[in-house]
């Protein structure tokens, strides 16, 4: 498969609308960070995190169009006609893992997001987005995501599930192994669950990231609205580390940092 | 250094040192061998980017990421994370796989 922008132009050269699975993103605190005294080095490690490790998600030849602006991060996967019926599981599937990567490396990092990931018309080509899946996207992110995490919309989420039919064994898919459902119902990507992809060990990266959850939540206790999605984070980490490794209590994030605090009127 | 424990590669489920066991979602990825280990055979040694760009087909490329999982498990390709990107390379076990006839 070509460059993912060439399926954006018709034959006469016309931009054209094409069905894509759209992940949209927006980087927490990204704002902060361009306007304070460390500027130049968050850009620097925002360069290395979105560039190394797994792969360069802003690529001018990626298979995965992308654009980035200010905070915010498009990338979409085409649906290729030659798939045939299974186009929008094989497309909503590849770029769920592009997004569980570049969600790990970015967190990793010291940059938590949120995100949505739709299924629908969209166009990306020199700059120029458009169409419902990124309109859908956005909403995801915006309104229904809350929290530090990618949600799915109702389109993208039934392509996942439509796919586990083609196994004996749901359960053990690979798609059951990148999606988690939240208590208010919502799909979302279980990024962490990349750490146990490969044979290394997942215990670095998981302490990496309790520690990088800590360090969110000690530095916006002040700040309810901010410290309840990091909140959320914690409870994720916990839960990964309870199904995984359950006998390992030093992975989890301390409950001394997440457990709110309720204070005497008069202490 | 590989953290697989040599006595079980060539099992059904290949295992860590510490015991951690072959993930049981990555056995869908094992029927691209052919097709992806024929392309480190012809580009030596690959970033994800660098394989990506293939061409591939659209099943391929979307399964990716986790056949490159699925391959370190099988010690049929190795990685480096010397560089700024990871690189991987075919391991001689690799190219035997790709020797027999359902590889």
């Amino acid at each position: 498969m070509p460059s993912g922008e060439d399926l954006f132009v018709d034959g006469s050269g016309q931009p054209q609308l094409t069905l894509c699975a759209v992940l949209y993103v927006d980087l927490l605190g990204v704002s902060a960070l361009a306007e304070g005294q460390a500027a130049q080095q968050s850009l620097v490690r925002l360069e290395r995190a979105l560039r190394s490790m797994y792969r360069d998600f802003l690529a001018d030849d990626s298979p995965w169009p992308a654009a980035m602006f200010s905070d915010t991060l498009v990338v979409a996967a085409p649906l290729v006609p030659s798939a045939g019926k299974g186009a929008a599981e094989i497309a909503t599937g590849g770029l769920t893992i592009q997004a569980a990567w570049l969600q790990l490396n970015l967190v990793l990092s010291g940059f938590f997001l949120r995100g949505g990931l739709a299924l629908g018309q969209f166009h990306i080509r020199e700059g120029l987005l458009f169409g419902e899946a990124l309109v859908e996207a956005y909403r995801l992110e915006s309104r229904l995501a809350v929290h530090p995490r990618v949600v799915f919309g109702s389109a993208a989420a039934e392509a996942q599930r439509e796919a586990l039919k083609f196994y004996s064994e749901p359960r053990n898919s690979p798609q059951n192994a990148l999606l988690l459902v939240d208590q208010d119902g919502t799909v979302f990507i279980d990024y962490l669950e990349l750490l146990f992809d490969e044979p290394d060990d997942p215990r670095p990266g998981l302490e990496e990231h309790r520690d990088a959850v800590a360090a969110q939540l000690t530095t916006h206790r002040n700040d309810s609205r901010i410290w309840d999605k990091y909140r959320w984070v914690a409870d994720y980490h916990n839960a990964v580390c309870e199904r995984r490794l359950p006998s390992e209590q030093y992975l989890r994030v301390d409950t001394s940092g997440t457990d709110r605090r309720f204070d005497a009127l008069v202490p | 250094m590989s953290p697989i424990d040599e006595a079980t590669l060539d099992t059904d489920t290949p295992q860590t040192l510490d015991g951690r066991a072959y993930p049981e979602h990555l056995r869908p990825y094992l029927k691209y061998d052919k097709t992806l280990l024929a392309i480190l055979v012809r580009e030596g040694e690959a970033t994800f980017d660098e394989l990506a760009r293939g061409p591939l087909d659209a099943r391929v490329l979307a399964a990716l990421p986790r056949w490159l999982a699925s391959a370190q498990w099988r010690g049929l390709i190795e990685r480096s994370d010397a560089g700024t990107q990871r690189r991987y390379a075919l391991t001689q076990r690799g190219r035997r796989r790709l020797r027999t006839p359902s590889g």
